[in-house]
């Protein structure tokens, strides 16, 4: 034994070139996980890498094509009672379970319950919620109390945490608890032997899988596994997956820093393009509670003092196709985009941030950034605010912790001395910002509104009127006046919007229409 | 005095150790004069991010357009600090822990129990997590470095003690009622004085490394205080790209670090008189 | 022999019980919460405190404790709070890579330091002797992950000799595990093999001037003979020391390796725990290490008796 091992590591030392034959499949897809898989159950966690997972193994009632348009996936057929109180659904045919066991309107009862108790969209339909009952096994209604706009938007939203459909027996589990059996409906399967939390997640092609007729267009229309195997890796080193790629061990990495562009150029059997044209934005979050952030000019001079070229350049170079300035708190790109009240937002005027700083008498408390270093977002970001604020005569108290520890203080509404806050940066991505009701920067709702509490007696009726609005020219009037209201207020900072460098291998096909990590159906790979 | 000129010169006689004194002085030179020209070290300017060495920065720039250069000059006195400070605080705890475990017998007990309680946490784990507890800044760095260092500095001046512990002179100064703190302070701690050294220039020079491995797993210094071991850590995917971000301030590093370890083992020699002895 | 084995086994459980209850203190006096991270950057406060709830987060710590030191006792180390296998399944799962890691690595350096330490004690301040001491410390000077990525650079994607990244398991075939592993390991060896050489020059040296090495030599025996089996024989102790004291340095040049060569072993499994606050984790690894460590050091005491029959328990 000892001999063995020996001579193979003398092998091994000396680089022998006597390649082992690889032990995979032609048709095994492998891929660059966002981060880690360390849980499985979508609901119980709004993290989008478990998202992402689900979308593999979950379907949904309905969902967003290419466009934006809400269109439906499982089910065959609906309708909406004149009174707009009674929604009535039928499933499509033939849908099962991996475990065989067709889909019912019971599981899809239980698992909109599950989910509603969770979900911020979701609970805008509990609290309107008069009953879900099961006609038939495919049939099934939803009746409310009061009527609402956007029942079909909820059942198809893509932000986190998504209505996916699992069995009655996994769903009617209390939502304090994870699942732990990841069985559901999708176009692939998960394969729990295969898992190594964190490291790896394996996935197999479902052969009961159903499709839809329509050609895939976003999350929408036919999910066609032309895969066999999925198998999504984490890596800890944006390098290692890029060298990785260049070298084909692996096939596909959704998201990279453009600055490593350049070493998969010499590379002739790759593909880089931008990534989700949707993209992500970074924000800057100041808390309402707390002085000196609890003062609006004090807010109003921070817009001033911070500019989205900075925050752009500084993380995504001269790859300027990457990312774009934009004025609209539903971000680019979106229905309810606009530019209301967005002057101070987009300039970057330092005189005017000291002369506002001056005028509301500001003495010099110190902002007490929030700045993880762990993240590399966030780690660059964090430098740029506090350098630009400084610049504008902030006097800056920056934090440096790891992400745990900001996760953690940003919800802690007490004053600075115990523990609490004035500024951090997040992101949000345009699945959740686009619509008034994910979207946490206009809810307005003070002590309940998300970290920050912004606070805003208009932004809430807002809200309510959004919620009641019937035309498409009506909610985006009251888009308009939520973002106007919500930049005067300053309850968040965009910052750009922007989208990474994707790269997969050129002999897969079908990628051009993946704008969600994970939307690997219709991919297929060539020998 | 003369003694010392002796040490001096027997300490410095090779090249290589004349180089090493060479470099440890410029390191400490920049380390005292960086900070005084030096202020935009940590000034991001995205316009000119990435850039190639030139005659406006020296050592190029890193991905948020600031200047290496400056960086790494600064960044040489935080390293030489963890280094140092790693050193000298692990020598003083080390050495009042070994004192009193190798000489009051009711105090080992206790105390070598608990050194091989910190020793059997790896280091490197150890010292994320108390960066995890105590928030990220030079001195949370030094504490963290310091603490797995501990117990083997105490273990090492244990062992002297005890071996000194048999030695008649010892036994002498027992015996005329020489006050046990006499006893440590004028008898044990000098002959202590070899092996300390020794195991301090190594732990300077881990420190260095130390920290460098803790900026990569992302348990380093804040951006705000530039170290080598931080600013390759901060540029490390950048190596096939913009590899000056990392070149310079690695070479530097390792030259340092060569030079510490260089010089401890020549310390090693002149102070252990076996070693001399063979040498002579 | 025995009774030595039980006593030094006995001694070490004040150790690992000392090391429960301080790693227990320090992940959980530490900032941050693991519930806002198993939530999700975008979760509300509700979210996470129904969260915090099911974890029992906001009971007393002595009562924390008790949950947790009562599982110990029976030998199970909890489940971890984020995908809620159980400790023992997951360090299970990432023991095989690093332990074959280290074990190549332990090999390597022995191949490569051994025989640098002997030939530069034989020729002692020579200049091969200076060069090979000089060479040794250079390893140590450089910080281990650049020289992974050096590695990576050249026989990966240059020379295209190893993968890049990953760990094959040795169920698929041992020489594929090998490959897989022959540039982290390479890479914690260049680190590693600094210490083990300078210790063997210095036994070395030591006991070249000895007694019975002048003796062989006198008999007639090859120079050859002399130093690799007289004089290594004797050297086994100093150098078996290095490698239980060298076990630390070799976990941290693990834990970075593993990072950058993608390797799912326990290093990265402690890391990832300690950023992401997964407390039965990172108590249950930190305890299986210093059981790892504190069986290592009595193997190498063990081991002594082998090199040195003048030893005896």
């Amino acid at each position: 034994m000892f001999f063995y091992i020996k001579r193979s590591l003398c092998a091994a030392v000396l680089g022998a070139t006597l390649v082992a034959p690889v032990a995979h499949a032609d048709t095994t897809l492998r891929y660059m996980g966002l981060s880690k898989l360390d849980m499985l159950d979508p609901i119980w966690t709004t993290n989008y890498g478990v998202r992402d997972h689900g979308y593999l193994i979950y379907d949904t009632l309905f969902a967003q094509d290419v466009d934006g348009n809400v269109k439906p996936q499982m089910i065959d057929s609906w309708s909406v009672s004149d009174d707009q109180m009674i929604y009535t659904f039928s499933l499509r045919e033939g849908l099962s379970f991996h475990d065989g066991a067709p889909v019912t309107s019971k599981d899809v009862i239980a698992s909109l319950g599950r989910w509603m108790q969770k979900d911020t969209f979701g609970v805008e339909i509990k609290n309107r919620l008069a009953s879900m009952d099961a006609v038939d096994d495919t049939t099934f209604t939803l009746s409310l109390t009061e009527p609402f706009g956007l029942v079909l938007e909820a059942l198809g939203k893509t932000a986190s945490n998504v209505p996916f459909i699992m069995p009655a027996r996994i769903a009617s589990g209390s939502v304090d608890d994870q699942i732990s059996d990841p069985i559901g409906s999708g176009p692939f399967m998960f394969v729990m032997d295969d898992w190594q939390p964190g490291v790896k997640a394996v996935y197999e092609k479902f052969d009961g899988y159903v499709p839809r007729d329509e050609p895939p267009s976003g999350l929408a229309g036919g999910k066609v596994a032309m895969v066999d195997r999925i198998e999504r890796v984490f890596f800890p080193d944006d390098i290692t997956a890029v060298n990785a790629l260049a070298t084909g061990e692996i096939d596909y990495i959704p998201q990279f820093q453009p600055d490593l562009i350049p070493i998969l150029e010499g590379a002739s059997d790759v593909v880089v393009k931008p990534h989700n044209p949707l993209g992500q934005t970074i924000q800057i979050i100041p808390n309402f509670l707390q002085p000196p952030t609890n003062d609006v000019r004090i807010r109003q001079a921070m817009q001033l003092a911070l500019g989205q070229e900075d925050y752009m350049t500084a993380i995504l170079g001269s790859y300027d196709e990457l990312y774009s300035y934009c004025p609209s708190i539903f971000m680019c790109g979106t229905a309810l985009e606009n530019d209301a009240n967005s002057e101070r937002q987009m300039s970057q005027d330092v005189e005017a941030a000291k002369a506002l700083l001056a005028e509301a008498g500001y003495d010099g408390t110190p902002i007490t950034l929030l700045h993880a270093t762990d993240v590399s977002d966030q780690r660059t970001g964090g430098s740029v605010t506090a350098q630009r604020l400084r610049e504008a005569g902030f006097v800056v108290d920056d934090v440096v912790s790891d992400w745990a520890t900001v996760a953690q203080r940003r919800a802690n509404k007490a004053p600075i001395a115990e523990g609490g806050w004035n500024v951090f940066q997040t992101g949000w991505d345009g699945m959740a910002l686009q619509s008034p009701l994910t979207n946490v920067y206009v809810t307005g709702a003070c002590d309940d509104a998300w970290y920050g509490w912004n606070c805003s007696e208009t932004l809430q009726q807002l809200k309510q009127d959004f919620i009641k609005a019937t035309s498409d020219a009506e909610r985006k009037a009251i888009g308009e006046a939520m973002q106007q209201e919500a930049y005067e207020i300053v309850s968040v900072i965009m910052m750009g919007q922007y989208t990474q460098a994707s790269a997969w291998s050129a002999n897969l096909d079908g990628m051009s229409q993946a704008t969600i990590t994970t939307n690997l159906w219709g991919v297929s790979k060539a020998d | 005095m003369a003694d010392f000129r002796k040490f001096l010169r027997e300490f410095t006689d090779g090249r290589v150790e004349k180089a090493a004194v060479l470099i440890l002085f410029a390191a400490l030179l920049i380390s005292v004069i960086a900070p005084l020209i030096y202020h935009s070290y940590s000034d991001i300017n995205p316009l000119e991010r990435m850039q190639a060495p030139s005659v406006d920065h020296l050592f190029g720039t890193d991905h948020l357009g600031r200047d290496v250069f400056e960086r790494t000059m600064v960044g040489t006195r935080n390293s030489l600090i963890i280094g140092f400070s790693v050193a000298i605080v692990t020598t003083i705890i080390g050495c009042v822990l070994g004192l009193v475990s190798g000489f009051i017998s009711f105090g080992d007990k206790i105390i070598m129990r608990l050194m091989d309680g910190f020793m059997a946490i790896p280091n490197v784990l150890l010292a994320i997590a108390l960066v995890a507890l105590m928030g990220s800044s030079l001195l949370t760095i030094i504490i963290a470095i310091s603490v797995p260092e501990i117990p083997r500095m105490a273990r090492i001046v244990r062992s002297v003690v005890v071996s000194l512990k048999e030695m008649p002179f010892i036994d002498a100064a027992v015996t005329m009622g020489t006050p046990q703190w006499k006893i440590l302070l004028r008898h044990l701690l000098p002959n202590t004085v070899g092996a300390l050294s020794v195991q301090a220039t190594a732990t300077c020079a881990s420190a260095i490394m130390t920290e460098a491995i803790l900026s990569f797993l992302g348990a380093g210094t804040p951006p705000n205080i530039p170290s080598w071991g931080g600013i390759i850590a901060e540029s490390r995917v950048f190596f096939q790209i913009a590899p000056w971000t990392i070149g310079f301030p690695g070479l530097m590093l390792s030259l340092l670090v060569l030079s510490v370890n260089v010089l401890g083992d020549r310390l090693r020699e002149v102070l252990d008189p076996r070693v001399a002895r063979r040498r002579a | 022999m025995f009774k030595y084995i039980s006593n030094r086994l006995l001694a070490s459980v004040p150790i690992v019980l000392f090391v429960a209850v301080f790693v227990f203190l320090l992940s959980h006096l530490a900032p941050g919460d693991p519930a806002a991270l198993i939530a999700g950057e975008n979760a509300t406060p509700e979210q996470i405190s129904l969260i915090r709830d099911r974890l029992h987060l906001d009971e007393p710590l002595v009562t924390q404790f008790g949950y947790w030191f009562s599982d110990v006792l029976r030998f199970d180390l909890g489940n971890s709070i984020f995908s809620e296998r159980p400790v023992t399944e997951l360090i299970a799962a990432r023991l095989e890579p690093t332990l074959v890691l280290t074990t190549l690595t332990i090999f390597m350096t022995i191949f490569l330091a051994v025989p640098a330490g002997v030939i530069a004690a034989w020729k002692v301040n020579s200049t091969s002797d200076r060069s090979i001491m000089i060479l040794s410390v250079l390893g140590f000077s450089v910080p281990a992950f650049l020289i992974g990525y050096a590695n990576m650079y050249v026989f990966a994607l240059k020379l295209g000799w190893f993968p890049v990244q990953g760990y094959s398991a040795l169920s698929d075939g041992v020489f594929g595990t090998l490959r897989s592993v022959a540039l982290p390991a390479f890479t914690i060896t260049l680190v590693f093999w600094a210490l083990v050489a300078r210790i063997t020059r210095a036994a070395m040296i030591e006991i070249l001037q000895e007694g019975y090495t002048r003796t062989a030599r006198a008999k007639g025996l090859s120079e050859g003979k002399v130093l690799f089996v007289h004089a290594l024989k004797n050297a086994g102790v100093p150098i078996s020391t290095v490698i239980g004291v060298g076990i630390a340095i070799l976990i941290s040049g693990v834990v970075v390796t593993e990072s950058v060569f993608n390797i799912p072993g326990i290093g990265r499994l402690v890391v990832d725990a300690i950023t992401q606050r997964d407390f039965p984790v990172v108590q249950g690894t930190m305890i299986f290490f210093s059981v790892v460590l504190i069986v290592v050091n009595l193997l190498v005491d063990l081991s002594y008796v082998l090199f040195d029959p003048r030893i005896r328990y």
